[in-house]
């Protein structure tokens, strides 16, 4: 019973009315529409979506890939004008190119009760070429008012099995029904991926299939590869299966956007087909990826990865001076990662393939990711360390849901010292060992060891980032203060100190400190460590402040936290659809001393607190204590995890607001 | 004639000892009062625009630049712009070491090619090859060589030997070569105080330039044109992709633009113009017409910038914009005045620059000019500007990417300047009221209204499009010195004929006030602004300040307090009065409640530096007024 009403639900919550879902068949009743039914917000909605992907065999060019795209897509207001113009990525310059071909495209609009129509005409179609191996095809429709609908088909020829794009199932707006079908031959085998909390239904079918192509048969001296002899043509079919995935979904909510994101293309309910491996008549199985290990050796037995660690020792020269008398291998370690950093400038580019070569790359000084790093990792072997090329993927390039090439865009280099791993990014000039860009930190890396054998290594951090700051303030007798601050920041937030202060001028790193702490007046800043990553960054500055001190009658108000209180909390929305992410876990330790000013004394102090979120999560403690002249407050707050899954957010939003109403409270000073 | 030859001679000489210089790449030879606090120093510069060849412009540049960091590797503006109508001759640069020995060459081919179509443009032809080279050290010195061939003519690249901020010019040379018959027209300006010099022959007009100082950026100061040497240059004929232009005066130039650019672009088939014909008959006048059509435009087409025919200065034909119903500024404001065309309104085509600093057209540069268009539309004596590319915008209303700057009309009988919407301090109100209720436990609870007229209203455009999350997350940012804050019964009321945005809302705020024993302490203006208003501070400021726009910020808060209580101690009312501005509180206090009014004005103007402490005094002054707090004491 229960089961019933629930599918009664659901079919009443998508559209209750018939819906023709074949190109050119919109109704009124769609075009009539005002707003979304479960998503009234939503600017536009795609009501139906198709693809339709087989494999094609020609003689020509072998097996290509073919994808029939349709959409239909209602936009409900101007904010859904941007669904009216659609991007098409093509690759190029390969042995074949992807293309787009059929294009059709068509805007319905209500004009007076009756449905018109507009089509895409050749004007309103682009093509750009953005680099050498990559174009783009542009389309933005025609005649675009609310409550319009727009449908648009064409085709894709890809000759890149092994590279199948991703299948999206949720977008920025609602999906209301999409229908995908992915169709191979049984010789090429693939293996599907699904990803995100939407769940999906996936049916798997098979079916009798052939395939049909004429060829010359050779003449009896010719033979296949002589080529002299012209013979006859002849039609040839062979029979074979094809195997059919086909996916349904209906009434996907739309994705949003939220702060303290990672990237939320990784929650996203798509699916993706991956070329496992090929099983040609009469022919041994090839196996293409199947698995992170065989991805790996792959990746490793190639010319631009594998191969940079096998040239010659260019460096050892060099090294053999950077080494001389060092026993110690961590302190060879040390001194090979500062030696690569000071050698090689990144260029900017990520690619766990070397593009220079990393012989080159030394030589010029200068190089991508891979060339830096795979250096790295030969000059770390040279000096006989445990240590391994680490790929992974950047927080920009999301996680990969299946074992794939693409899915790594960046390489590190990996020492095993003592039972533990030490990672290194040499592109990073202000990094250490241990401590990567925030960009890096994403899900695992892979270990690729001179076997071609590999593992997964986490990259994420374990030791809290720290802030130790002691403030000793000082009330004048126009009730401003005079205060002295003394900070240390350790691991990434030291990383991010240096990112913002190296390279600045004393004036600069002043004007960069008043911006982060407004009304502050600084007197003198003093910064050291910047250059020196495995110590922390120091800073010790003296400020005046406008408005520490509430005057209102007889009495001062005080906030004990002074410039360190925190003014808003980062979650003030609602609701939340995706994890938070802070990067890496931390604790900030304030210790902050005030005397008081001549004549007064203590009428009243806040109480201490102790919060804590979830289990073990975070922990927020506050300490206050006052003697005649002084006031001391200690607090400590620390997050553990570095994300927050969003189950536990209304938890994390409501510590935040205990915490900063903590801070806010006042002592409370009278005239004595 | 003679004489002029000598002179040249004359002057022509210390201009090439002084090239010697450039043979010196080492940076250690630069001089440290151009280094000091620099990104980086143009050692040496010569461009050379060569218009001696009818309807050619062969530019050609040789620039040398020594760069201390990774953002002074910006200024070697190692990038040449490309499209069908100019093409790429060579293309070299040279990185030098330290000591100034040369490390490495990188080609033409070596180049990035890029196709340069900026974020909001959908499509346009241009390219750009620009290089891509990554430092291992720094200081190093850098050449650039170039040579472009253009069928473009009608833009004299401006001499700006202070190009950016943070940058020292060791020695930078200017020279536009011409035919003699073709008179070059000359604008510079602020050469005073620099070591620049001047020749001048039939066929050619040279500047050059020794030893600028770097300046760096200071908060609200003026445009940089307005503070550093340039020169502007123009041509009566000119060719533009091609096309031959004439101008010399802008009665011409508008004249030009408009019949080769303009008048064949506006046809429009016989059932459109029924249609607006159709939709007007009844309407009483004018303005009332231009209303109906506006709001017509407004439903019917979105912004899509798609620039392609003439270097992109032609806009697209009225009839495929009525077909697709999309179009750039260009074609969007060409359609409006076709329609208009078929009601009988006159309107023009208005060229202009669209920013928020109010930069208007160089009136003494009859030249292509201007990056934005807009239709001006006449109304009796009086003309009143459309915004042709926004669906929201009122009829006649300008904001601050348009108002209060010249612009150019094309009438049919030539160009004509004009003036945009000027919008007064009266005219740019935002006020605030607020009428809530303190409980026993800190809570505050009660409505907020907002009204915003003038300059305030644009900003506000756009809250209708967002989602009730996004929209009460912008009340969350807004108020942000409130914690705990919740917001509900969002109304939001665009009164679009007057121009006046209205906002009302619950608020809620647990904790509002915090409790001290038994009494409470809260601030008297929840929407009182923090330390980050206050304008940045400086060692030692150069520059003056700019006010572009004057205002009035006015709060009304009104507090009931809890039952049992009174207030313990308050603040008393100021007022504060300067040149720029001026800040005035009322408190008054009755039985059971307290009412807290804040006027805050800012006056429009240029002031000079040694105001700017006093303007930094100002804010801190206001944001220690605005967070006065109310003491409440249990009866």
């Amino acid at each position: 019973m229960q089961k019933t009403t629930f599918l009664i639900l659901l079919f009443l919550s998508s559209v209750n009315y018939a819906q023709d879902f074949r190109f050119g068949k919109v109704s009124k009743e769609e075009l009539e529409e005002k707003a979304h039914p479960t998503d009234p917000e939503a600017s536009a909605a795609i009501l139906y979506k198709e693809q339709f992907s087989h494999i094609e065999y020609s003689p020509n060019d072998g097996f290509t890939l073919t994808t029939e795209v349709f959409q239909r897509i209602k936009i409900y207001n101007n904010e859904g004008f941007d669904w009216g113009t659609h991007i098409i990525p093509v690759y190029v310059g390969g042995s074949q190119d992807e293309n787009v071909a059929n294009l059709r495209a068509v805007t319905y609009t209500l004009e007076n009760g009756k449905v018109e129509e507009t089509k895409l005409d050749n004007d309103g179609i682009f093509k750009e070429e953005r680099s050498k191996n990559f174009n783009v095809e542009k389309f933005t429709m025609p005649n675009l008012k609310p409550g319009c609908i727009v449908e648009f088909k064409y085709k894709f020829f890809s000759p890149y099995l092994s590279d199948v794009d991703e299948i999206r199932f949720q977008e920025e707006i609602p999906v209301n029904r999409a229908e995908v079908i992915f169709e191979s031959p049984e010789w090429l085998v693939f293996q599907l991926h699904r990803k995100g909390l939407f769940p999906l239904e996936i049916q798997e079918t098979g079916k009798a299939d052939k395939i049909n192509f004429t060829s010359r048969v050779a003449t009896a001296d010719g033979g296949w590869g002589g080529g002299s002899g012209r013979g006859a043509l002849q039609a040839q079919s062979i029979d074979l299966m094809k195997k059919i995935y086909s996916v349904k979904v209906q009434d996907v909510p739309a994705m949003r956007e939220e702060a303290f994101s990672s990237n939320i293309d990784n929650y996203r309910a798509a699916i993706s087909f991956e070329l496992s491996y090929t099983k040609f008549p009469n022919e041994p199985i090839e196996t293409v990826t199947s698995s992170w290990e065989a991805v790996c050796k792959t990746i490793y037995d190639s010319e631009g990865f594998g191969g940079q660690l096998k040239t010659d020792r260019y460096f050892d020269d060099d090294l053999d001076e950077i080494l001389e008398g060092v026993g110690d291998n961590r302190e060879k370690v040390m001194r090979i990662f500062e030696y690569a950093k000071r050698k090689m400038t990144w260029n900017g580019y990520l690619g766990i393939y070397s593009d220079e070569g990393t012989k080159n790359a030394y030589k010029k000084g200068s190089g991508n990711s891979a060339d830096i790093n795979l250096a790295l990792v030969n000059m770390l072997r040279y000096a006989g360390l445990d240590a391994n090329p680490v790929i992974l993927s950047t927080r920009d390039n999301g996680i990969p849901i299946f074992p794939t090439r693409n899915g790594f865009n960046d390489v590190i280099a990996g020492v095993i010292l003592d039972g533990s791993v030490l990672l290194m990014d040499a592109t990073n000039k202000i990094g250490a060992i241990n401590l990567l860009e925030e960009s890096l930190l994403n899900w695992n890396g892979r270990l690729i060891r001179e076997d071609g054998s590999s593992t997964w290594v986490n990259l994420n951090p374990t030791s809290h980032a720290q802030e130790n700051t002691m403030v000793n303030a000082q009330i004048d007798d126009q009730l401003g203060f005079t205060t002295k601050v003394r900070s240390q920041f350790s691991g990434h937030y030291g990383l991010r100190y240096r990112k913002n202060f190296l390279g600045k001028d004393q004036q600069e790193q002043l004007e960069a400190l008043e911006e982060r702490h407004p009304g502050l007046e600084i007197g003198e800043v003093e910064i050291k460590n910047l250059e020196n990553p495995y110590e922390p960054v120091q800073i010790s500055y003296d400020y005046e402040a406008i408005n520490g001190v509430e005057h209102v009658g007889d009495k001062l108000f005080i906030s004990p936290l002074l410039h360190l209180v925190n003014q808003e909390s980062p979650f003030k929305s609602e609701q939340r659809q995706h994890p938070v992410d802070f990067g890496y876990p931390w604790k900030d330790r304030y210790i902050i001393t005030i005397q008081l000013p001549e004549g007064y004394g203590v009428e009243s102090i806040p109480e201490n607190g102790i919060y804590t979120f979830g289990d073990d999560l975070g922990s927020f403690k506050y300490l206050i204590s006052s003697t005649n002249n002084t006031i001391q407050v200690s607090t400590e707050m620390v997050i553990n995890s570095s994300v927050i899954t969003p189950d536990l957010y209304q938890g994390l939003k409501e510590f935040y607001a205990m915490v900063l109403s903590k801070e806010n409270e006042k002592v409370v000073l009278a005239k004595i | 004639m003679m004489i002029r030859t000598l002179a040249l001679i004359l002057f022509v000489t210390p201009l090439l000892t002084f090239s010697q210089n450039k043979e010196d790449f080492s940076a250690l030879s630069v001089d440290p009062a151009l280094s000091k606090g620099a990104d980086s120093v143009l050692r040496y510069e010569d461009i050379s625009l060569d218009f001696s060849e009818e309807g050619k412009l062969t530019t050609t540049i040789d620039r040398i630049v020594t760069v201390y960091n990774k953002t002074g590797l910006r200024d070697v503006n190692a990038v040449t712009f490309y499209d069908n109508n100019t093409k790429v001759g060579d293309l070299e640069v040279i990185i030098y070491n330290l000591l100034g020995e040369e490390i490495e060459k990188i080609k033409k081919r070596d180049f990035k090619d890029y196709s340069a179509v900026s974020g909001g443009t959908l499509y346009a032809d241009n390219r750009v090859l620009a290089l891509d080279y990554t430092p291992n050290r720094y200081p190093f010195t850098i050449r650039f060589t170039s040579e472009t061939v253009s069928e473009t003519t009608a833009f004299v690249r401006p001499w700006m030997p202070v190009s950016t901020y943070d940058t020292g010019t060791q020695y930078s040379k200017f020279s536009i070569v011409h035919n003699p018959k073709d008179s070059l027209h000359i604008k510079a300006t602020n050469l005073e105080g620099y070591d620049i010099e001047y020749i001048e022959t039939p066929e050619e007009s040279v500047w050059v330039a020794r030893n600028i100082k770097p300046v760096t950026y200071e908060y609200k100061s003026p445009t940089f044109d307005k503070r550093f040497p340039r020169v502007k240059a123009y041509f009566d004929k000119f060719y533009l992709a091609g096309v031959p232009g004439v101008g010399g005066s802008w009665k011409a130039f508008g004249k030009w633009m408009y019949d080769d650019l303009i008048k064949d672009t506006q046809e429009l088939d016989a059932s459109t113009i029924a249609e607006v014909q159709d939709l007007v008959k009844d309407l009483p006048n004018d303005e009332a017409k231009v209303k109906a059509v506006y709001q017509y435009l407004q439903d019917k087409v979105r912004y899509i910038s798609v620039q392609v025919e003439i270097g992109g200065w032609k806009p697209m034909n009225a009839s495929d914009v009525h077909r697709l119903s999309y179009g750039d500024c260009k074609a969007l404001s060409n359609y409006m005045q076709s329609l208009l065309n078929a009601v009988g309104v006159k309107s023009y085509y208005t060229v202009l620059f669209g920013d928020s600093d109010k930069e208007s057209l160089d009136t003494d540069v009859v030249a292509m000019q201007g990056n934005h268009v807009i239709l001006g539309v006449q109304i009796g004596e009086e003309v009143k500007f459309l915004e042709c590319t926004s669906q929201q915008t009122p009829y006649g209303y300008m904001g601050t990417f348009t108002d209060d700057r010249d612009v150019l009309l094309l009438t049919e009988d030539g160009g004509k300047l004009a003036h945009t919407t000027r919008y007064e301090q009266e005219d740019n109100v935002e006020t605030i009221t607020a009428n809530l209720k303190l409980d026993a436990e800190g809570r505050l609870q009660g409505t907020y209204q907002e009204t915003s007229t003038g300059i305030f209203y644009s900003p506000k455009m756009s809250l209708e499009t967002k989602d009730q999350k996004d929209l009460s997350d912008y009340y969350y940012e807004n108020f942000s010195g409130v914690k705990s804050l919740s917001v509900s019964g969002i109304k939001l009321q665009n009164n679009r004929d007057e121009v006046v945005y209205e906002e009302e809302l619950m608020l809620n705020a647990p904790n509002y006030a915090s409790k001290i024993g038994n009494d409470f302490l809260a601030k008297l203006d929840p929407f009182a602004w923090t330390n980050a208003v206050i304008p940045p501070r400086y060692a030692s400021r150069k520059s003056d300040f700019v006010i572009l726009r004057g205002l009035i910020r006015k709060h009304q808060v009104n507090f009931e307090l809890p039952e049992g209580y009174k207030v313990g101690a308050i603040a008393e009312p100021v007022t504060i009065k300067e040149d720029f501005g001026s800040y005035e509180t009322q408190i008054e206090v009755k039985s059971n409640s307290v009412s807290f009014t804040r006027i805050f004005k800012l006056n429009e103007g240029t002031y000079g530096v040694d105001a700017y402490e006093a303007y930094r005094e100002f804010y801190k002054n206001v944001v220690r007024e605005d967070n006065q707090k109310l003491f409440i004491e249990k009866l």
